[in-house]
């Protein structure tokens, strides 16, 4: 049936072409890692001391509240100190810094066989490891397993953002670990039926999983259109299941965890070892020589770029993630966390803006179903009410409004805006 | 180095407004060489003056834009390229026949861009669709003002309208329409009216080409043609007539060239496509109500400018998070579709012939031609 709102998505160009194809980089581990004690505004419980000595593995920091959130040292060697430096949100936040001394030294890990294992010390597992979402968000994965109502599970292979490659690279090139991480989720899950989704568009992916699930009876491999944001949890339930849910997927009996984090989950059972390294797509415009890079936590980005070729311009607009949702840093020497996938590196836009047309373009794309236009008009007016009844919270700043906009209006960042005015007023 | 800061999304679609208004235009254009090939056919004095027309109509929304911007200060030439001043004065001229004279034809435009545009605030501010504000001008202040020396037969709109808008047997209906040269010449446009509006298929094509281009939202002309085709097709099966009469209604008095081109223009739409279908609607039970009830001949251009004042009210209306009202809006939507297909089906019970009579036509010849 039409639909009367709009196709709430739209096909981007992907440029996937300049790294999917090529060899992975692998970068020497790093000579300082710098592993930021950031969550939001969670507070961070540094458990190490300059001077200390630490292996690969080895807990350094906590979060414990709601949440538990374990940082691990992605390299041996000496905490050399404890100090703020300028992290991916581009405040200043507390780092620790270990010098490397290149010997790879790995801790006493405790494994996990998933195959004998239940379903709580999988879970158990995956919060002790600090297995975070790795599909951008670093929401910890062990939280929402902790359920009994899923039923089915969805492995997000998706990776709708353009450029990004590094999601795919990696299920492609460790379909085994993959596996036994899929084997793994679902029993922790307890979902009887598990979807293994991917963008049809990417053929070699679909090669590798394809065979690799074949014979599989509770296991599909699901063909999604090439669409931005498919990989958005929403867009793909609605998509899989054709359900809508208020807050969190878990209401339709659904749990989506993303293809890096299965992998990753899967090697910290087989090794015992936590997110330590990570492959980083490293493309965009203003990048000399695009590619997926292997590299510690708490690499700087400058190195990640440099390995592909540099900067192809002296003015850049340097992306954490992708040209849809990436933030903009404001220098390169900031280091990768655990949940980093890519860096795009793209010409700054200096096109301005022009009058709105009122073309609805916006309220047609928009994946959450809003009104952009009007929340934007409701901020301008300073009329709180109107943004409430408008859902502004809802908004997950996918950017697709600001995209599709034809006379290139931030309205993506108007609704930034107007939801921290929501947000100052509910403190008052 | 330097890292540039901006807010995400670093990422843009290709189509910018500059483009939606090039291919618009493009599309005015082919309509309007139409217009002019035709004219041509009629005589070389014809020709020239659908020129000056089109010229004198662009020059004063030009002069009226530029010193709109000199006065406020702002720099005249980023003002121009960012308002799209060429726009409502080729719909203007498209909208009125040949034989204007050529100062209507300004003022028209002059009214209809400064009360109709510039005064709200200019592009994208603007609550009625400004070549439907000047239109209105031309049409209420200068319909006697026609050129003598180039006669144009009395078009079918004004004809029709002279009968009652309805006809007493088919037969009648038949003999009128084969003195326009046949339903098929409707549709191909060779007869005398209103410079762009008389070929229905020329302005469907330029119409496929708007929507493929993602310019204009096809929802708009189709609910708006679709409504008046159902609504008369009722009409005209309530008086014996048959489907060539609702055919004869959605292809006469520049009822596809404005559903294509003006209840389109998205700064006077509603921006949801609930409002959008809504609006559309009604815009074809006022197109109806205007030529059945009112005294002229002409409803298109009214019923638009009527419709853009609901607006802000159907917008309103269809305001919060779409995903939550998808169901509701739906019921709406058929609801308020097919209110409008009965609401024409009664207007249309209530009007009876008066009789056509070919001199009618003939006679508004010699008068140099009311018709619009």
């Amino acid at each position: 049936m039409l639909s009367l709102i709009g196709p709430m998505r739209e096909h981007l160009d992907g440029h996937k072409e300049l790294t999917s194809e090529k060899e992975l980089i692998v970068l020497p581990p790093v000579k300082e890692a710098a592993i930021a004690l950031q969550r939001g505004n969670a507070k961070i419980q540094c458990l190490v001391q300059p001077g200390d000595d630490v292996k690969i593995g080895d807990l350094i920091a906590k979060q414990d509240d709601f949440f538990y959130v374990p940082f691990f040292a992605p390299v041996s060697g000496t905490v050399k100190a404890i100090e703020k430096r300028t992290s991916l949100t581009n405040k200043p936040a507390d780092h620790v810094i270990i010098e490397n001394d290149g010997l790879d030294r790995k801790a006493e890990l405790s494994t996990l066989n998933a195959e004998k294992a239940s379903k709580e010390e999988i879970v158990a597992f995956l919060k002790e490891k600090g297995i975070i979402g790795c599909g951008g968000a670093g929401f910890p994965a062990y939280f929402k397993y902790n359920t009994d109502k899923c039923e089915t599970l969805i492995i997000n292979c998706v990776e709708c953002e353009p450029f990004i490659t590094s999601d795919a690279y990696t299920a492609e090139h460790d379909p085994e670990d993959l596996k036994y991480g899929v084997h793994a989720l679902l029993k922790a899950s307890g979902a009887k039926k598990c979807y293994v989704a991917v963008k049809e568009t990417k053929k070699e992916l679909i090669a590798v999983l394809d065979p690799l699930f074949a014979g599989e009876k509770d296991i599909e491999v699901k063909k999604v259109p090439d669409v931005y944001p498919m990989g958005w949890e929403r867009t793909l339930v609605y998509e899989l299941i054709g359900k809508r849910y208020e807050r969190l997927p878990i209401e339709v009996g659904v749990i989506l965890s993303n293809a890096t984090t299965v992998v990753m989950s899967a090697r910290a059972m087989k090794t015992g070892l936590p997110i330590y390294e990570k492959v980083v797509t490293v493309s965009g415009e203003a990048v000399r020589d695009p590619h997926n890079v292997l590299a510690r936590v708490g690499t700087p980005i400058r190195e990640l770029v440099e390995a592909c070729g540099g900067y192809s311009a002296e003015r850049v607009s340097l992306l954490a993630g992708g040209p849809m949702m990436g933030s903009a840093l404001i220098k390169d020497e900031i280091a990768i966390g655990p949940a980093s996938n890519a860096v795009t590196v793209r010409h700054p836009d200096e096109t301005e803006a022009i009058a709105c047309l009122r073309c609805g373009k916006c309220v047609e794309h928009c994946p959450s179903g809003l009104m952009p236009v009007n929340i934007v008009n409701a901020l301008k007016a300073n009329d709180v009410d109107r943004l409430i009844k408008l859902h502004t919270t809802d908004c997950i700043e996918c950017g697709l409004c600001t995209y599709i906009c034809p006379s290139r209006i931030a309205v993506t960042d108007n609704i930034r805006r107007a939801k921290r005015l929501l947000s100052l007023k509910a403190k008052k | 180095m330097e890292f540039k800061y901006k807010a995400a999304p670093h990422n843009h679609a290709s189509l910018s407004t500059q483009q939606i208004m090039q291919y618009l235009t493009c599309a005015l254009s082919v309509v309007y060489l139409f217009g002019l090939v035709r004219s041509a056919l009629l005589g070389s004095q014809y020709l020239l003056h659908g020129i000056l027309m089109m010229l004198a109509a662009v020059g004063s929304s030009v002069i009226c834009e530029a010193a709109f911007a000199y006065f406020q200060k702002k720099d005249i030439k980023k003002t121009l390229l960012a308002s799209f001043p060429w726009i409502t004065p080729m719909i203007i001229v498209l909208m009125v026949p040949i034989n204007t004279r050529i100062y209507a034809v300004a003022m028209s435009t002059v009214v209809g861009v400064v009360f109709g545009k510039l005064v709200f605030g200019g592009f994208g501010q603007n609550i009625f669709n400004p070549a439907a504000v000047g239109r209105a001008i031309t049409f209420s202040s200068f319909t006697g003002t026609k050129i003598a020396t180039l006669p144009l037969s009395a078009t079918p709109t004004a004809t029709a309208a002279s009968a009652g808008w309805i006809f007493s047997s088919s037969g009648e209906f038949n003999r009128f329409l084969n003195d326009f040269g046949g339903l098929g010449n409707f549709f191909l446009g060779n007869y005398d009216g209103a410079l762009g509006e008389t070929s229905a298929l020329l302005i469907l094509l330029c119409g496929a080409f708007l929507v493929y281009k993602k310019v204009i939202n096809a929802y708009v002309p189709l609910t708006y043609l679709g409504v008046l085709f159902l609504g008369t097709l009722c009409v005209g099966f309530s008086h014996g007539l048959g489907i060539s009469y609702a055919l004869f209604c959605v292809l006469t008095g520049g009822a596809v060239f404005g559903g294509v081109f003006m209840l389109t223009d998205p700064v006077t739409n509603p921006n949801t496509r609930s409002g959008k279908i809504v609006f559309a609607a009604l815009a074809a039970v006022l197109t109806v109500l205007i030529r059945y009830l009112a005294n002229m001949p002409e409803g298109v251009n009214f019923s638009i400018l009527l419709v853009n004042i609901l607006t802000p009210v159907i917008d309103r209306f269809f305001d919060g998070k779409s995903v939550n009202r998808e169901k509701k809006d739906r019921l709406v939507v058929c609801g308020v579709i097919l209110a409008s297909i009965l609401l024409i089906f009664l207007f249309g019970l209530g009007i009876s012939s008066v009789g056509y009579y070919p001199e009618t036509a003939a006679l508004e010849t010699l008068k140099g031609g009311l018709g619009l």
